[in-house]
């Protein structure tokens, strides 16, 4: 079976370690200019540098998003930071703009691959970016997996898929919401997700819609059960969004869609899928469907009333290392003695234990770790390693 | 410099046409977000006036494109290979490939958002598109930049409720469902939504292919026309409104913008109108910090 990658976001270094870690194959950040997601902590190049170099030690990859949709405003300090961008050793760039993806080919040997802003749901679409020496389109999140196997049968340039995370309601790249109601421009990194916003229908005066909002919110992706499907479309990359997310969510969700991987490339199915969902709601924030991958489910895609739910465990520390007998633990939520923990890691399986011993900097043993970010000693009974993770659970 | 509308009642295509250097259509079962979806037939009628008229006539084809529409858009063209019409726009640029292997040529490209520089908008020129429509977000300083550069002709959305979100979800009919109320929604013109801190009400249309928002207010480009000399199509839409408003709005733009036109027309339509973003810079927030 084709080996197909799994394409994580991260925010920042640590994140992009975590993702690299717990099983991504390639990563997609943010630079600090021409990248939506404005609000992310958005890599330098001397960021890049760092990053593409550990990328390469693990033989992985790293591409940086360019995916805006530039005015002329935009086109001054476009080559010098794609020139930047290549001299950083990143391997590909992601674009929206015909404008990008041209100074790219020309200035640099730059991997360029197309972004879903482009909305691309066809195969004639693709002979666009063919002409543009493209090498990859990241396909629109409105196509069932039937219809992205129609695509990919058609084309010759890499295909990439979004397989979790948040969506778009309207068509990527399509929208002027944000534009209209607040004038942050969805299109150069300023949505404000206008679409989630709480809103009434009226027909002329009269008001048709319930106590209950109408909004164009959607629930997030989650598509555990279509992973094989997709594979066997031969889909060349599996993307999961979210540059802003958590360390936490990072590694759980980058873990759990690795293992099911894994799982089917070596044995052609999946024995059970309800392990890898359990794993996965440990760190959603948002109630999830399949999108329109499934077309079966489409018609519960949206969030409605249903708001945000709550992770059901929580991340309480990040293992940095070993000292002697005890695991060297940096504190990330409050946790205490007596508390039930599940430790995790990129390859091993998940290990419960009840927390009894804890000590803080000093040494002084401690019964409640309520400082963020304070290193503590805690014994553990498994082996632990740099990287691995502690979160509480209510099981 | 040409005027385009679009057009409700095909039996007013002559009077339209007597205004107007054209008009753009939709057709039923492929075009969305139009004025009127003409069947074939009503098509052939409109076109044989058009050509009589020695006038100009596009097909409208909104919709994004997916390969499971390329049978029956084999079909149509088929169907009306040797019907009189100037050309098509469409929204997707995938239309222009399939468009060419079918041999129809003047395709338009209306992406609507993502033409917003030269370079973008005459991409689309070099592969062998007659013209584009400069997207509806940018400022008036872009357009001009766009239209002293460009290799195609420029088309501009010059009056008319601009469209703002298009969804491929059937976002009130799942609202509705979810709701446990039943009610006739489907392609109605008069719906609108209200958010609870703004006051304006944006209309929303369902339809086969979707859910449609628009801005409240009538967005025009008149009161700039003096700069906007080298565009070659101004495009009135007047989805929402009549034949008669498209006849009051074309005669505006021909003969000269007056104050108390405007107020004329807005009073008889109860609409406001405002600039779009020809004189608003949208931000451009990369360099917010988190």
């Amino acid at each position: 079976m084709k080996k197909v990658e799994l394409l994580a976001p991260a925010g920042d270094l640590e994140k992009l370690k975590i993702a690299y870690l717990y099983g991504a194959d390639a990563c997609f950040v943010g630079g600090k200019e021409f990248s939506l997601r404005a609000r992310a902590s958005n890599f330098s190049i001397s960021d890049l540098k760092q990053g593409a170099n550990y990328a390469k030690k693990l033989g992985k990859k790293l591409y940086v998003t360019t995916n805006i949709i530039p005015h002329h405003e935009n086109y001054d300090g476009l080559i010098t930071y794609l020139k930047d961008l290549e001299s950083a050793n990143i391997d590909g760039i992601i674009v929206a703009s015909p404008l990008i993806a041209k100074t790219a080919k020309e200035h640099t040997n730059l991997e360029v691959h197309i972004s879903t802003q482009q909305s691309i749901l066809n195969s004639y679409h693709l002979k666009y970016y063919e002409n543009l020496k493209a090498s990859r389109a990241v396909l629109g999140r409105e196509l069932t997996v039937e219809q992205i196997a129609n695509i990919k049968a058609k084309t010759n340039l890499e295909i990439e898929v979004f397989i979790h995370g948040g969506m778009c309601s309207s068509f990527s790249g399509r929208c002027t919401l944000s534009n209209t109601f607040t004038l942050r421009d969805a299109n150069r990194g300023g949505c404000a997700h206008s679409c989630r916003w709480n809103y009434s229908i009226y027909d002329g005066d009269e008001k048709i819609s319930t106590e209950t909002p109408f909004s164009m919110g959607s629930k997030d992706l989650q598509s555990l059960r279509e992973i094989p499907k997709l594979i066997d479309a031969n889909v060349d990359s599996l993307k999961i969004e979210g540059r802003m997310k958590s360390l936490h969510y990072i590694a759980t969700i980058v873990r759990t869609y690795r293992k099911l991987i894994d799982e089917y490339l070596k044995n052609g199915k999946v024995e059970n899928f309800e392990i890898y969902e359990n794993e996965i709601s440990k760190a959603e924030s948002r109630i999830t469907n399949t999108g329109f991958l499934n077309i079966n489910n489409i018609k519960d895609i949206q969030l409605y009333d249903k708001g945000n739910q709550k992770p059901s465990q929580v991340f309480v520390g990040l293992v940095l290392g070993k000292s002697e007998n005890y695991a060297v633990v940096e504190q990330r939520n409050y946790f205490e003695i007596g508390d039930k923990l599940e430790l995790f890691s990129p390859k091993d399986e998940i290990k419960t234990f009840t927390l009894k011993e804890m000590y803080d900097e000093d040494f002084k043993p401690i019964t409640i770790a309520r400082h963020p970010q304070q290193k503590l000693y805690l014994k553990i009974p498994y082996e632990v390693s740099e990287y691995d993770m502690l979160r509480k659970t209510d099981e | 410099m040409k005027y385009l509308t679009t057009i409700h009642n095909i039996e007013n295509t002559e009077i339209l046409l007597n205004e107007a250097s054209g008009l753009v259509v939709g057709l039923k079962g492929f075009s969305t977000r139009e004025t009127s979806l003409l069947t074939i037939a009503e098509f052939k009628k409109v076109s044989e006036i058009t050509n009589k008229m020695n006038k100009e006539l596009y097909i409208s084809l909104k919709p994004m494109l997916y390969n499971d529409y390329v049978d029956g858009l084999k079909t149509l063209f088929e169907m009306i290979k040797d019907f009189y019409y100037t050309g098509v726009i469409v929204s997707d640029i995938g239309y222009y490939y399939l468009l060419s292997e079918l041999g129809v040529n003047n395709i338009i490209y209306n992406p609507e958002t993502l033409l917003t520089n030269t370079v973008d908008f005459n991409s689309s020129i070099d592969i062998g598109i007659k013209g584009a429509f400069v997207a509806k977000e940018i400022h008036l300083d872009d357009i001009i930049q766009i239209a002293k550069n460009k290799k195609g002709k420029v088309f501009i959305n010059a009056h008319g409720h601009l469209n703002m979100f298009y969804s491929h979800r059937k976002l009130l009919g799942s609202y509705f469902e979810h709701i446990n109320k039943v009610y006739d929604y489907e392609n109605k013109t008069t719906l609108t939504l209200e958010e609870k801190r703004r006051k304006g009400k944006y209309p929303v249309i369902e339809d086969k292919f979707g859910t449609h928002v628009y801005r409240e207010k009538v967005s025009t480009v008149i009161k700039y026309l003096n700069k906007l000399k080298m565009i070659d199509y101004f495009l009135i839409d007047t989805i929402f409104k009549d034949d008669i408003y498209a006849i009051m709005i074309l005669k505006m733009f021909k003969e000269g913008y007056t104050l108390k036109k405007e107020e004329e027309l807005k009073n008889k339509y109860k609409e406001q109108w405002d600039n779009g973003f020809l004189d608003i810079k949208t931000i451009y927030k990369t360099n917010e910090k988190s």
